[in-house]
């Protein structure tokens, strides 16, 4: 019986070994398979953060250029004036700089960082980092190479001067201080998905706007019905075509950068605040649809975040890969393995056999855990790495409380469960700081919160699943 | 062991309050890349070894640089020089990379940036706000699960010895003249505050296993 016993327990030991040494080959050296003719690693690579692979650099600098106004006799500003406008009524032009010397001040310099970086929050983007040099007034952006980079980059410096004008007048109506926030809105329906720009306006805005779709009403409609009156006596007909030439379809022009979007009249009053620009109608192609909601998504934290006080120019704009190289990463690879296998060392001279088992287990951990990160979508940070430091310890805190534990006198020996139920409250803690920071859409905060979570997840079931029938007896 | 740990203490409020005096009058001694700095570009026809352009950049501006590939065929690289540079430096750079690759380039055909400095409150301001809302759940927490042994007087205790040991480790940092890196000084700062963190709060739990164990008998 007690040779059943034995033999059992020999088969389990050799069991959980093969499957964690199975664990660990899979995660250090992967699964190769001959594709297109060459062996290719099946298991998918980590995604590694910015500071890991390498930033897309961006130089902003302050527009240095100058423009040609038009004034005229009395200094005020013609815009769109042609050449012949020019000559016949004597305007003059004038070269101004861009951005005026009383523009470029410190103040502002730091107004535009932080408007820039708060497009970049408003526009969700994970990992970026902003130096500025206050003298120059220069940007220096890094960001992350992803699918959203170049959309992020071609509106980050835009000026963002959001204007309602009347078309004809060129008189400003609304402007961005008007704007209380812009989002995203789309819309479901057999024909396909629409997306819209939804601009949310302040009291004031909502007051103008009001005020503005009823004076900028289309006339269409009272034509129409006017219409039918007509159709019955000439007197009225004449009498509609003097209206007509009475009311003149009034117009607004929405522009961003002196840029126009659109140029239109409003059917009904809008008492809403809201205004909803389409940006993209009733489409199913995946791809275009992306493209429609990056395009309204870059619009929307310009919007959002106002105007930057300083025209900048991009200067330059380059990939530039990590300096972390392929020497620095064989080194802190042969560091993690000297301190794993002291800490082996320490714990086969402590705990004899079980001090084996328990670094074997110990590095199948590591692997299980480099394993999970690579399928959870959880992006490798300099923070993250930290993190899987982090959890490992938690691991090896876990298996020497269950070692001690069989190292007990029978009496003395405490249930696993309480060890467990001991040990959740002690790192209870540490799975709050996890849960916050995956929460966060910064790179940096988001790998370490996220592989915190996963390893403490893993901590548990793993020794539940491992540890425990090896070592707890 | 008590009377151990007050001198620890102790030695770590005495490291902050030495870490603020160096922070004031010397401020953060600011890796490379963190630094305000120059950045050359220098760009190639062809692929080159980036080890033989460090080598060259490290004999004309110093060991105090770091360089990086631009783009991912081997044919540009930006260093990241932490001091001013010279014409001269300039001039021999150019001159050693020709010698190099037997080409015939002038100084004009280097890229130099000027890097402004990171500011100290970007490196950290992304860490303050999760950090507080966690240090208010655990602070919640740590009153609910320690009430039977001290209430809000462990939970005071434990977040107060977490800020000293942690602040100890900046207080470090900052004396030492150790190099304020993104890469790791704020997320090793975290790991220690983690380690104390297990540590105070698996002595508590000891501490509430034998209130428990007295209560029952």
């Amino acid at each position: 019986m007690k040779k059943t016993k034995n033999k059992g327990k020999i088969l389990k030991i050799i069991l959980v070994v093969l499957i964690v040494i199975l664990i660990s080959m899979i995660s250090f050296v992967g699964i190769y398979a001959k594709r297109n003719g060459n062996y290719k690693n099946l298991i998918t690579n980590y995604k590694l953060g910015m500071e890991l692979e390498g930033t897309r650099t961006l130089i902003l600098k302050p527009d240095s250029s100058s423009e040609t106004i038009v004034k005229d006799s009395e200094g005020n500003i013609i815009e769109n004036a042609t050449e012949d406008e020019i000559k016949e009524k004597g305007y003059t032009q004038e070269e101004v700089p861009v951005n005026s010397e009383e523009n470029l001040t410190e103040e502002n310099f730091i107004n535009s960082k932080e408007i820039i970086e708060n497009r970049l929050k408003e526009y969700k983007f994970e990992e970026y980092s902003i130096k500025q040099d206050l003298d120059s007034g220069n940007i220096i952006l890094e960001l992350a190479e992803n699918d959203n980079t170049d959309t992020v980059l071609s509106v980050i410096n835009k000026q963002g001067k959001f204007e309602i004008k009347d078309s004809t007048t060129d008189e400003v109506l609304i402007d961005n201080s008007m704007i209380k926030q812009a989002k995203v809105l789309y819309n479901t329906t057999t024909t396909g998905t629409s997306v819209y720009l939804n601009i949310e306006f302040t009291k004031e805005g909502k007051e103008k706007l009001t005020q503005i779709t009823t004076d900028y009403k289309t006339i269409e409609e009272a034509n129409s019905e006017n219409a039918e009156e007509t159709a019955e006596s000439a007197e009225d007909a004449e009498g509609e075509e003097s209206e007509e030439a009475e009311q003149t379809q009034k117009e607004i022009v929405m522009e961003i950068d002196g840029e126009a979007i659109i140029t239109t009249s409003f059917d009904e009053p809008i008492t809403t605040g809201q205004l909803q620009l389409t940006v993209g109608s009733n489409s199913k192609d995946s791809e275009k649809l992306k493209d429609y909601i990056k395009q309204a998504q870059s619009t929307a934290s310009v919007l959002t975040t106002g105007s930057i006080p300083v025209k900048y120019t991009a200067d330059t704009n380059k990939y530039i890969k990590t300096s972390i190289s392929n020497k620095d990463v064989k080194i802190a690879f042969y560091v993690a393995l000297i301190i794993i296998a002291l800490i082996s060392l320490l714990l086969i001279i402590k705990y004899k056999t079980k001090g084996v088992l328990a670094s074997i287990l110990a590095i199948g951990f590591i692997a299980l855990v480099l394993l999970v990160i690579r399928y959870t979508n959880v992006k490798v940070s300099s923070a993250g790495i930290i993190a899987i430091i982090a959890v490992s310890i938690l691991n090896y805190l876990l298996e020497i409380l269950i070692l001690n534990n069989s190292n007990k006198k029978d009496e003395e020996k405490e249930k696993i469960l309480n060890i467990m139920s001991r040990f959740i409250f002690t790192i209870f803690p540490i799975f709050i700081i996890a849960v916050t920071f995956s929460f966060i859409t910064s790179t940096l905060l988001n790998s370490f919160g996220m592989i915190l979570f996963w390893g403490i997840i893993l901590t548990l079931v793993y020794n539940l699943i491992f540890t425990k029938p090896l070592l707890n007896k | 062991m008590k009377n151990l740990n007050k001198i620890l203490y102790i030695i770590c409020i005495l490291i902050i309050i030495a870490g603020a005096i160096v922070l004031k009058f010397l401020g953060t001694n600011y890796s490379i890349e963190n630094t305000k700095g120059k950045s050359v570009e220098i760009y190639f026809d062809y692929s080159t070894n980036k080890n033989d352009i460090t080598a060259i950049a490290k004999e004309t501006f110093g060991e105090n640089i770091k360089v990086s590939e631009i783009e991912r065929f081997n044919d540009a690289f930006a260093i990241f020089v932490k001091d001013d540079i010279t014409d001269e430096q300039k001039n021999n750079f150019i001159s050693k990379i020709n010698e190099k690759y037997s080409l015939e380039k002038k100084v004009d055909d280097l890229t130099i940036t000027d890097i402004p400095k990171m500011q100290g409150k970007d490196l950290v301001k992304s860490y303050i706000t999760p950090s507080l809302i966690a240090m208010v759940i655990i602070f919640i927490y740590l009153c609910i699960r320690y009430f039977k042994i001290g209430n809000v007087k462990v939970a005071v205790e434990v977040i107060l010895k977490v800020f000293l040991i942690t602040g100890a480790y900046f207080g470090i940092v900052v004396i030492t003249r150790l190099p304020i890196v993104n890469m790791y000084t704020v997320p090793v700062g975290i790991l220690i505050a983690i380690i104390t963190l297990i540590t105070l709060c698996y002595k508590n739990e000891i501490k509430l296993k034998e209130f428990n164990k007295e209560k029952k008998k």
